[in-house]
């Protein structure tokens, strides 16, 4: 979910609503007041009343089953507390971006001196597989591999230096523009069970994971 | 150096009837106060101990809180679970959630004072955990609207003249 900062999403400023949604979303669930929610808005009881209304209406709360008026968090509740306050990408802009990524890709399997990991699996996922012209970001999944000839390099001893060029792989594949692109681990890609595009390389089997 | 602020002392604002009622219960917090002082100078096996005096503390710290709260929505529009800014005609600022209302004497008992308390905001403007308090009686208040805002809260036109 993406925020647009100069919106005033139920007449809040963006930060002040998410700061409200991350406060109520860390109850796990927990049936929750209407004075709790004015504390988690930093706002008195009736500057409160017509946002609380409307997050009922759009199913981010509902009220409880106590017979005192409570309130329960939706999983939409989630979804608005890890929302992020920015413009979007625009789907151009994205699609240049994800050929960069498909270009940096190649360059990282050609050079296996600076990069001991290699670039196995790209996939594509989340909002970029959707009709929306302006995306959250640019949600990618990949798989990295340490090339054969680097393996004795390594050995076991060097575990820190063999994460750190993983991470400087993921790094580089991210174009220095870690708000425009999100790299994920394709096994977290799999476990959401949502759908996705592979764009480089070939989907590695479960088993050789 | 004094600023340019509004004088907002609890017996200005108060009418006569809520100014008596708050003595009485101020008077009555010394008391207490007075009463577990001695109280600690008798014998352990005798004492009535701390849990007592605390919770007879804290039911007259929320007729204060009612009392507060009731004054202060009327004659500046100040809220609970508001986030203020309040800037003393010392120069002390601080800024924080309001969670509880109070009132107090200050300076050798002359002056009434009025006590917000609740939590600070962190430094990127979310609202935090740590405790924060404020006295005053001279300030300037600004209110943050949920459309982010800092708005000055002013004084209703009848502040100091309720019946």
């Amino acid at each position: 979910m993406n925020i647009a900062p100069d919106s005033l999403p139920y007449g809040a400023a963006p930060a002040i609503l998410l700061d409200c949604a991350q406060q109520l979303h860390e109850m796990d669930g927990r049936p929750f007041t209407f004075d709790d929610f004015c504390v988690a808005l930093g706002a008195s009881r009736s500057e409160s009343e017509p946002v609380i209304e409307q997050l009922i209406v759009d199913g981010f709360l509902y009220p409880g089953d106590s017979a005192d008026a409570t309130y329960i968090c939706s999983s939409r509740m989630g979804q608005l507390a890890l929302a992020k306050i920015s413009h979007g990408l625009p789907r151009d802009e994205a699609t240049r971006l994800l050929n960069a990524v498909i270009e940096k890709s190649e360059a990282i399997n050609a050079d296996p001196e600076k990069y001991p990991y290699a670039v196995t699996c790209l996939a594509v996922f989340g909002s970029f597989l959707t009709e929306k012209e302006v995306l959250g970001d640019l949600d990618i999944g990949v798989t990295l591999s340490l090339r054969e000839c680097r393996r004795e390099k390594f050995g076991l001893t060097s575990l820190k230096r063999g994460m750190s060029s993983y991470a400087k792989t993921l790094a580089a594949l991210r174009l220095r523009k870690p708000a425009k692109i999100s790299i994920h681990e394709m096994d977290e890609v799999i476990r959401l069970e949502t759908p996705y595009r592979v764009i480089f390389g070939e989907m590695p089997s479960l088993s050789s994971q | 150096m004094t600023l340019n602020t509004d004088n907002l002392a609890p017996n200005r604002l108060m009418s006569a009837a809520e100014l008596k009622q708050a003595e009485r219960l101020l008077r009555r917090l010394d008391r207490h106060f007075a009463a577990q002082k001695k109280d600690e100078l008798r014998p352990k096996d005798l004492q009535l101990g701390y849990s007592h005096w605390q919770v007879k503390r804290e039911a007259i710290g929320s007729e204060i809180d009612i009392l507060a709260a009731t004054v202060l929505e009327r004659e500046l529009a100040l809220a609970r679970y508001m986030v203020v800014h309040v800037r003393r005609n010392d120069g002390y600022e601080a800024t924080l959630q309001v969670l509880q209302f109070g009132f107090t004497r200050m300076f050798a008992w002359n002056r009434w004072g009025w006590c917000l308390e609740g939590r600070s905001l962190r430094k990127n403007g979310t609202l935090g955990e740590r405790p924060n308090d404020v006295c005053f009686d001279d300030a300037l208040i600004n209110k943050r609207r949920i459309d982010g805002v800092w708005e000055p809260l002013s004084l209703s036109k009848n502040a100091g003249i309720v019946p």
